[in-house]
């Protein structure tokens, strides 16, 4: 009877453990997945309602090579027969490639005898990788595939087509444009007096003098235009920048020019009185005033007899022509 | 034949050919001691009777500091000789004050500053310190050393020179402080000819020595009689579009240096360039001042006052080509 009763309690302990028990269950979407896919590890929990459970935390990693890349709160929820079930999420994955076992996940119970622990099962995992082996051999290495090529279309060309037809013009243009002035000259030559070059100067010579300045008291006025004259036939006599030169350096220029020493002498005196009436207010008298004139007139008659006839081609006249202009302009600003 | 309506002109002329005489006599006894350097004695001379400074460029060895020398020598003036180094201090050329152990108290030493004629040796080898010493020296014509001041005697002239052949280790002298100097005087060797008389007299060792034939009180009167040279209004004109084309190239016909020239020459410029061609016209024993002697002084005058760009270095064109230019360019009156 006794050993009856002790089986009783046995029994009747086990029962009332049994209503005490904790079960842990867990398991993924897939035993078999592919490397860095993305897993879902479920847990569940069932538990009497009156207890304290300690669920075990992870933070980053579930087990070796299994990453945890979230998780989700526990969710509580109660049964019908008292008993409430905690329910927990796992995202994880694997970059290894690998039959893996998820080990068991704990729960705790402490207890007045001490600390109880519950287990789930281990759930097992098999990660493979991507099968891209080529289906002839495993060894061949293929070179990186080239980008692809695309043809041009109409919208890309067109701009280019543009592009050149504009510089086409403008090159066109431009070489027109070049152009032009050599046909404004070839008018103004045309325009250009036919005349030798003593002949504008006699003629400038007789407007100084119709003008009367020196006779006015205009002695440095006159001698100013009398050398500008003189210069003007001189540059284009000669050939030399007689306008940009000083008397001193004309008469050292011609100095090596064929010109009768008579006439030299002439033109020394010319620019020598000339320089003392512009730079140094002498005022000559009458008779070196009117002789200046003369030997201005006598300078470019001599020198024009030596003149040589081969110079009379187009340049020269091209050159009397542009004369012509400047005499016309100094004339226009002395008024 | 000559009629003068306006005797001041003429009088002038008379009396500059009267009292420029003394020129001749320098260049004769110059002559004696210095062959050829016609051009750098003139230049002395500009400098001297305008109360101007040269800045003087050549090689060593073409008798830059006899002629200095020689020239303070005939006029009988005090001659100081600086080689401008980079240790140099300001107070080597001013001056200082010593304490006098015998006198108990402090004693001006005066530098060589205090002389009628100073070269400045290669004063581009001094820094900038030693270099505004002397330029102000030269602008003030006064040095103060401690509390006192002193007047540098009359006549002062600073010939400062630069070597152009080695450029390490020197302190170019900045453009403003340039433009201090009348002139920049560019000096060449001697042709073969005088070079053979350079020869001779150094391989005989036969110096002959100059004798002192004026005072610098004459070089102050002269100055005077200097500013007194006539110049028209037709060669003030001409100055004025000399310096404007410096400035202003493609104005005046110079497109081609529109792109070279960064700065033009300064408003000093023109007066320099006025006094020099009036000191140019009193060598040449004239009261009036005619375009060959703006021409003349021209080069020296504003060849260190025109800045060239990047442009004009990398084609090569120098001050003197765009001078020549602008004077081959501008009409002349």
């Amino acid at each position: 009877m006794r050993k009856l009763c002790f089986i009783f309690i046995i029994i009747f302990a086990e029962m009332t453990a049994g209503a005490q028990d904790v079960r842990v269950k867990a398991a993924v979407d897939s035993n078999s997945v592919l490397i860095g896919d993305h897993i879902r590890y479920s847990l569940e929990v069932e538990q009497p309602a009156d207890i304290q459970l300690n669920l075990t935390e992870y933070n980053d990693t579930l087990a070796e090579n299994l990453e945890i890349l979230s998780q989700s709160p526990v969710d509580t929820a109660m049964t019908d027969n008292g008993r409430m079930i905690l329910k927990k999420n796992f995202l994880i994955t694997s970059f290894d490639t690998g039959f893996y076992q998820i080990p068991p996940y704990r729960v705790s119970h402490k207890t007045e005898q001490g600390i109880k622990n519950y287990y789930s099962d281990y759930v097992p995992l098999k990660v493979s990788r991507v099968n891209v082996a080529p289906s002839d051999s495993t060894d061949v290495i293929f070179d990186i595939v080239s980008p692809a090529k695309v043809g041009y279309s109409a919208g890309e060309i067109l701009p280019w087509v543009l592009l050149a037809i504009v510089l086409a013009a403008g090159s066109i243009l431009g070489y027109k444009y070049l152009k032009r002035p050599k046909k404004v000259k070839e008018e103004e030559k045309s325009k250009i007096p036919d005349e030798p070059i003593h002949i504008i100067t006699f003629r400038e010579l007789d407007k100084l003098e119709k003008k009367k300045l020196w006779q006015n008291g205009k002695v440095k006025d006159y001698y100013s235009r009398l050398t500008e004259i003189l210069r003007f036939y001189l540059e284009i006599r000669y050939g030399i920048k007689a306008l940009e030169m000083t008397s001193e350096e004309i008469i050292n220029k011609l100095s090596g020019e064929d010109i009768e020493k008579n006439s030299f002498e002439r033109l020394k005196v010319i620019f020598r009185n000339a320089d003392l009436s512009k730079f140094a207010r002498y005022s000559h008298d009458s008779t070196t005033n009117t002789g200046s004139m003369d030997d201005a007139r006598t300078f470019v008659r001599d020198t024009y007899k030596t003149n040589d006839p081969d110079q009379e081609g187009d340049d020269m006249k091209a050159d009397q022509g542009n004369l012509a202009e400047k005499q016309k302009g100094k004339e226009d600003s002395n008024g | 034949m000559i009629m003068d309506i306006n005797v001041n002109i003429k009088e002038l002329n008379e009396k500059i050919e009267k009292q420029s005489d003394f020129v001749e006599a320098i260049n004769h006894e110059i002559g004696k001691v210095i062959i050829g350097q016609k051009h750098l004695i003139d230049s002395l001379l500009i400098g001297l009777l305008t109360d101007g400074h040269i800045l003087l460029e050549g090689v060593p060895g073409l008798a830059k500091t006899l002629a200095i020398k020689t020239m303070a020598a005939v006029i009988d003036a005090r001659f100081n000789r600086i080689q401008f180094t980079p240790d140099l201090l300001p107070a080597d050329l001013l001056g200082t004050m010593i304490y006098s152990q015998k006198k108990e108290e402090f004693m001006v030493k005066k530098g060589p500053l205090f002389a009628n004629f100073i070269l400045a040796d290669e004063i581009n080898r001094s820094p900038a310190k030693v270099q505004s010493a002397l330029l102000e020296a030269m602008q003030e014509r006064q040095i103060t050393i401690g509390e006192k001041s002193f007047i540098l005697e009359d006549p002062f002239l600073v010939m400062a020179t630069q070597n152009p052949i080695e450029q390490e280790g020197t302190y170019p002298l900045p453009e403003a402080q340039v433009d201090r100097f009348m002139l920049k005087v560019l000096i060449d060797y001697p042709d073969k000819s005088e070079e053979k008389l350079v020869l001779r007299e150094n391989i005989a060792k036969v110096f002959p020595t100059v004798n002192a034939i004026m005072k610098p009180d004459r070089i102050i009167k002269a100055r005077n009689l200097v500013k007194e040279v006539y110049m028209d209004e037709k060669i003030e004109n001409y100055i004025i579009d000399i310096v404007f084309s410096t400035r202003y190239p493609s104005d005046n016909g110079l497109e081609k240096y529109s792109g070279m020239i960064s700065y033009g020459a300064s408003p000093r410029a023109s007066i320099n360039l006025a006094l020099a061609a009036k000191a140019y016209a009193f060598i040449r024993r004239r009261g009036y001042v005619i375009p060959e002697d703006v021409r003349a002084v021209c080069p020296d005058v504003l060849r260190h006052r025109i800045g060239l760009t990047y442009e004009a270095e990398a084609e090569n064109v120098r001050q003197e080509d765009i001078i020549k230019d602008i004077l081959d360019t501008v009409e002349v009156p």
